[in-house]
């Protein structure tokens, strides 16, 4: 006769598993700050270089840099599902991940403020946070609302504005086209007065030929204060007496990440581009 | 038809617009020791390279054995004729035996390398050194290990070769000398043909069958060494006094330069 | 006579033992690196793995097999490579701090490298038009050599080095400007990749390395007598016999081929076409036939302890492997200079 802790035992046993929440492995900046956004971060077991920097995620291992991620990195954390940004790779690691058996999702880059619902959606439909998701869209998507008000009807006096990075060793570089600078720029009422030529370029006194900007958007790479920054722009000798130009700061992967927080970045620079 | 030895016809070579070998004809005849004499700069060593098939002259023709020495293949030639230059660099981490195992390279795999580098070793008085590191070798010692290497380079049981020597014994003290010459008269006798570029009269005037003389290019004199080693001939040939001076003892005579 | 027979005997016997030594450490080298690694392997399991016997969770399979095994052996092939042609290199410049950077193969893969990145082509052709690049640009850099020095066969050995430092300036100065204009990301992608890395390791690289490295290490090989002789000066050697034109370009072409592929694969490694050929003279002598298979082990091993170092010191991140080979190469030549003589070359 089997006593009733061995039968109980013997249920419990056949039970299937309480289901663990997913284990996620997240890479590119937007995509991690989308799952903490949806409430996953309890979920997410590690997190690239970029990662790290998104509020709550210092403290969580490092695979790497995005675009060279270790596929044994990644799987020694165990996840049950790894979350990239178009942008991740070498695409064999991505492979040999899948070949593992652990499903890697790939959320597609966008270079629009449209494209950020996309990738909530993709990502809330990835893991199962329909609902969440749709509140984050719904947020994003009234961010952004928000912010092409705020900007419309303003066409013949967009200021003009030039994005700066400092590249390792120093070089200012400023942002062309097809840039996400540039998008973001165009997205929060500035026009891009360096928008003749096509990616990043290094600063000369070219580049303010054609007219001055009025404002300044500054990376977080680029160093020192104001003074320093405005003295190290060639060519602005050359503006009219009287003309100020006015540095904006702007923290990166916010502004160009495309991400939650980009629509309410660019309507806080939307705010300083309308200042007199 | 095949003559023996190494004959060289009218040789010339000039480089950048200088003359440096102007029509020398000579001969490297099996079993006779050739020494060739004269001042610093007069193309000996040049004559050396033309001689070996290392440079092709401007005109004129060098035969090995009666075939043109250019026609050969590399290691063929290294077969009948071997060369001692006077800069040998050393190679780096290898023994003794080992440098002088590499003359027989252009013997092929199937050689006992190893075999013939010991017996010129012997030689040479050398076996001590067997397993020497190169880099570890006095001046002199090398010098005597590069000979040994050169010998054992054409040393066959049938078929005599070529040697050509620059300064062979420039480091050696005196005994070494008498030993490295006399070796290498030696080889003359046993068939083979010798020709060393030598500076030291005397060693010369004893070793030597036959001597010839260059100066700027030109073989000014060549014949017997009792014949070309003549105070007067010398004298002219180097532009500095040559004494012989006649002795009771040891060689009949000496030959003595002294300053103008 | 018959003594130094004997010693010659004792000391070849020693110095082959040393050399069985370490083609006998090489597998247990590569065993014990593909049974560590970040995703942590038992014992037990590892038997399983090798054996195929037994039940495994897919995961240490797919890491096993697929991701540290191509991986492991891909860095013992570019180290072995890498080590090769520097050995083959030092043995025809006769300079024991020679490179085969000397002959503009890396900076030309370099080159390749970093074009396909500033263009953002790296993915191109399922990722393999990087390393087709990448190998191009070495070999057009060999190619330009041979031309400025009015092909290999001409010109001496001294010639060539100053046609090398020519041509690695000029595609230093050509690399420079793809960098200085590069995007940010393109940028970190090149540094990363010129830092070295045996990550994107799969088993059709792991073949077509082992391809390359037979016919280099072939051509190396045959060459290897004849560049001992090269030893006692280039006139000597021709006078032994040596056809010193076709050593010296058999020998670039050896190198070309292997650093080619390697740099190709694994991007740019220092130090391991330096050390292992080095360590291998101070085991095993001066002689090629020894120096070759000796720098071919100790270069495999060195890049796979490397990337062992490099893919566990930092994990679940990973370190770029060039780091860790200059961080051990810099030490050894300071070592090295402080022992006595034996640098005559």
């Amino acid at each position: 006769m089997l006593r009733p802790a061995t039968i109980l035992a013997v249920l419990l046993a056949a039970l299937p598993a309480r289901a663990e929440p997913p284990r996620l492995v997240t890479a590119g900046s937007a995509v991690t700050e989308i799952a903490a956004a949806l409430g996953l971060a309890p979920q997410i077991v590690a997190v690239d270089t970029s990662g790290k920097e998104v509020e709550g995620m210092g403290d969580k291992p490092d695979v790497g840099y995005v675009r060279m991620l270790g596929a044994e990195g990644i799987l020694s954390q165990k996840p049950d599902l790894v979350l990239v940004s178009g942008e991740a790779g070498p695409p064999s690691v991505l492979e040999q991940i899948r070949a593992a058996g652990v499903e890697v999702v790939v959320i597609p880059n966008g270079h629009s403020l449209d494209n950020i619902d996309d990738k909530v959606r993709a990502i809330a439909a990835a893991t199962g946070r329909a609902e969440d998701g749709g509140k984050l869209v719904a947020k994003v998507e009234a961010d952004v609302q928000a912010l092409r008000a705020a900007t419309s009807g303003h066409e013949a006096e967009r200021p003009g504005a030039v994005f700066l990075l400092a590249r390792h060793g120093g070089n200012l570089m400023a942002a062309g086209r097809e840039t996400a600078a540039h998008a973001m720029i165009e997205a929060s009422g500035g026009r891009n007065i360096c928008a003749d030529f096509t990616g990043y370029k290094p600063l000369s006194p070219e580049i303010f030929a054609a007219s001055a900007p009025d404002f300044v958007i500054v990376s977080e790479s680029v160093g020192g204060d104001d003074a320093e920054i405005l003295a190290g722009l060639p060519g602005l000798g050359a503006t009219p007496a009287g003309r100020e130009v006015r540095i904006i700061r702007v923290d990166d992967a916010a502004f160009l990440g495309f991400g939650p927080r980009t629509p309410a970045a660019a309507a806080a620079v939307a705010a300083a581009l309308r200042q007199p | 038809m095949n003559t023996p030895g190494l004959v060289a016809s009218d040789v010339a070579l000039a480089r950048d617009t200088r003359r440096i070998l102007d029509g020398v004809s000579l001969a490297v005849q099996p079993g006779r020791f050739l020494a060739v004499i004269g001042p610093n700069g007069a193309g000996k060593s040049s004559l050396l390279s033309v001689l070996s098939g290392l440079w092709k002259p401007d005109r004129g023709a060098v035969l090995l054995e009666g075939r043109a020495i250019g026609d050969y293949d590399p290691r063929e030639r290294a077969r009948r004729c071997a060369v001692m230059r006077q800069d040998n660099s050393r190679p780096a981490g290898l023994t003794v035996l080992e440098a002088v195992e590499l003359g027989r390279l252009a013997h092929g795999a199937s050689d006992d390398a190893r075999a013939a580098a010991l017996e010129q070793l012997a030689k040479m008085d050398l076996t001590g050194l067997a397993g020497r590191d190169c880099a570890r070798l006095s001046g002199g010692e090398w010098q005597r290990v590069a000979f040994a290497r050169t010998v054992a380079q054409i040393a066959s049981p049938d078929r005599p070769g070529v040697l050509l020597l620059d300064e062979p014994v420039s480091s050696l003290d005196p005994a070494h000398q008498h030993q490295l010459l006399g070796e290498a008269r030696r080889l003359a006798a046993a068939g083979h043909a010798v020709l060393a570029i030598l500076h030291d009269l005397n060693l010369t005037a004893q070793y030597a069958d036959e001597v010839a003389l260059l100066a700027a290019g030109r073989l000014t004199a060549s014949g017997p060494a009792a014949q070309i080693m003549h105070p007067a001939v010398l004298s002219d040939l180097y532009g500095c006094r040559v004494m012989a001076v006649e002795s009771a003892h040891g060689p009949a005579r000496a030959l003595v330069s002294l300053p103008d | 006579m018959n003594s130094a027979r004997e010693d010659d005997l004792r000391r070849r016997r020693c110095v082959h033992r040393r050399l069985g030594l370490l083609a006998a450490l090489l597998p247990v080298v590569l065993l014990a690196a593909a049974a560590l690694g970040a995703v942590n392997i038992s014992l037990p399991d590892l038997v399983k793995l090798l054996t195929g016997s037994g039940e495994i969770p897919a995961v240490a399979h797919a890491v096993f097999w697929d991701i540290r095994m191509p991986r492991v052996l891909l860095a013992a092939l570019v180290g072995a490579s890498l080590a090769l042609a520097g050995a083959g290199v030092q043995g025809l410049f006769r300079n024991a701090l020679a490179d085969p950077a000397l002959i503009g193969v890396s900076a030309g893969a370099a080159l390749g490298a970093v074009l396909c990145f500033y263009f953002g082509w790296q993915g191109m052709l399922g990722g393999w038009l990087l390393p087709v690049a990448a190998f191009a640009g070495g070999w057009l850099a060999v190619v330009v050599l041979g031309l400025f020095n009015t092909g290999f066969a001409a010109g001496g050995t001294a010639k060539l080095i100053l046609a090398g430092v020519a041509l690695n300036a000029m595609i230093g100065s050509v690399l420079g400007f793809f960098l200085f204009s590069a995007s940010d990301d393109a940028l970190r992608s090149m540094t990363f990749w010129t830092l070295g890395s045996c990550a994107a390791a799969q088993w059709p690289q792991v073949v077509i390395l082992l391809a390359f490295l037979v016919i280099g290490a072939s051509l190396l090989w045959r060459n290897a007598r004849p560049l001992d002789a090269l030893q006692f000066g280039e006139d000597q050697a021709a006078h032994l016999g040596v056809s010193v034109s076709r050593v010296r370009r058999e020998t670039i072409v050896a190198a070309a081929l292997l650093v080619g592929a390697a740099t190709a694969l694994a991007g740019t490694i220092g130090f391991i076409g330096l050390v292992a050929p080095h360590m291998a003279r101070l085991l095993l002598g001066g002689r090629h036939g020894l120096v070759l298979p000796g720098a071919l082990l100790l270069g495999a091993m060195l890049l796979v302890l490397a990337d062992l170092g490099a893919r566990t010191l930092v994990a679940p991140a990973e370190l770029a492997v060039g780091i860790l080979t200059a961080a051990l190469g810099g030490p050894f030549f300071l070592w090295l200079l402080r022992r006595p003589s034996s640098w005559s070359a």
